[in-house]
């Protein structure tokens, strides 16, 4: 385990600070489980701090690591255990729950657009989720294994693909 | 680029994503300055774009107040660190003993029956009479033609029962104090975020549809005579209101 004094820790720190919101967000919209997107989150981070240095793309390698917990996840129901623990309760009452009307609304919306990227391709949901967090083609085409120079392409695909999914589940008539 | 080359969609993405070279930006630049059908489609595809990652955002959960600290304390719990080689150790000396405890003549015997021995007896321990769940709260109401029940989340423990019966109203039955309910004619929605307790429901037959759903998730639908559920059961539908296991 790396000592708290070295340079990497706080180079780790400043990472965690920009890094964690934009890598659970991602997780949150890939699997739809905010617990499940928190663990992974945290065991991306883990990983690197384990690791004692940092790579040299950190987000291209936490995405990557983040995105090989999940396949093992996906078959193995084991994290289930872990939900609704202290950690889990904490964040829930750390915002004033909105009304249930509100609640509601939120909930169909969200709905909608899970239905919506649970119908696109793995690629293009991982694609679409990564390019909203900003990052470049460059490391697009590096976690997800394709050509970088038909990155835009794809791009535009999946975002058509997606609102006409969601135009559908809209309005499934 | 030929001027009369229009931009293609990787070009207009790019310019978007400010991911175009400096010479490919100054190209594309040239050509949008003499073509209106192009500059068009640049600002439909940034409508597009907004459009999506607007939507995007609806999909989120609050992000939860992670401290540093922990992180770091589970790293040091992952594999491969200090504690889990002691706690590998530890499991290699039990298999140790129970390997010299099978061993033919071995004194590990004499020794465990020897401190089974010098421990005092103890009772076991009584269970609980069963507890019955209360009825604490609940709600009637007549579902419109086409209805939604919707729990507002998953709970830590809890279930939901589901009956058919003959009358005109959707009974709902919280057995804790602590949910609330809000309906309309085409919804009721339970808000049992941190609730612990069990909901009995009752389904009118005549109910034309009917739907039940925790959070995003749909568990039950009636469609006429036709019922659709994972429950195991059918008297009555037992459906877990915890997460569902992936």
């Amino acid at each position: 385990m790396p000592d708290s004094a070295t340079p990497f820790h706080d180079e780790f720190v400043a990472l965690f600070k920009r890094q964690f919101g934009g890598l659970y967000r991602f997780l949150d919209r890939l699997c739809g489980d905010p617990d499940l997107a928190s663990d992974l989150t945290q065991d991306s981070f883990a990983k690197l701090y384990r690791r004692g240095s940092l790579p040299d793309r950190p987000n291209a390698w936490l995405v990557t690591v983040a995105l090989n917990l999940f396949r093992n996840t996906r078959s193995t129901a084991s994290r289930r255990l872990r939900l609704l623990t202290v950690e889990r309760a904490e964040h829930v009452h750390a915002d004033p729950p909105p009304s249930p009307e509100e609640a509601a609304v939120a909930l169909d919306r969200r709905r909608l657009v899970r239905l919506a990227l649970d119908r696109l391709p793995e690629r293009d949901r991982q694609l679409l989720l990564l390019r909203a967090e900003g990052m470049s083609y460059r490391d697009l085409a590096d976690v997800l294994q394709l050509n970088e120079a038909s990155i835009g392409t794809l791009l535009a695909r999946a975002k058509r693909a997606f609102r006409e999914h969601y135009d559908e589940a809209f309005d499934p008539s | 680029m030929k001027p009369s080359t229009h931009l293609d969609e990787e070009q207009v993405q790019r310019l978007l994503h400010h991911e175009l070279t400096a010479r490919g930006g100054a190209l594309v630049r040239d050509h949008l300055a003499g073509c209106p059908e192009c500059r068009a489609r640049v600002d439909r595809a940034e409508e597009e774009d907004d459009e999506v990652m607007a939507r995007l955002g609806h999909a989120d959960h609050p992000r939860p107040p992670i401290e540093i600290a922990t992180v770091i304390a589970r790293a040091a719990a992952q594999p491969g660190s200090t504690w889990t080689r002691w706690a590998a150790a530890g499991l290699f000396a039990v298999g140790l003993a129970g390997a010299a405890y099978a061993i033919p003549g071995s004194p590990v015997r004499d020794w465990l029956r020897a401190l089974v021995r010098s421990a005092p007896p103890t009772q076991a321990p009584v269970a609980p009479p069963a507890a019955v769940a209360p009825v604490a709260g609940g709600v009637a109401v007549v579902p419109g033609p086409s209805f939604e029940l919707l729990f507002l989340d998953a709970q830590a423990t809890g279930e939901i029962r589901v009956t058919m019966t003959d009358g005109t109203d959707l009974v709902v039955r919280a057995s804790t104090t602590g949910p609330s309910f809000t309906s309309n004619p085409d919804r009721l929605v339970i808000d049992n975020r941190h609730s612990t307790a069990d909901f009995d429901i009752a389904v009118p037959r005549t109910a034309p549809r009917l739907e039940i759903r925790i959070g995003e998730r749909r568990v039950f639908v009636k469609h006429g005579t036709e019922i659709t559920t994972a429950a195991q059961d059918s008297a009555p539908f037992r459906i877990p209101l915890t997460a569902r296991t992936p």
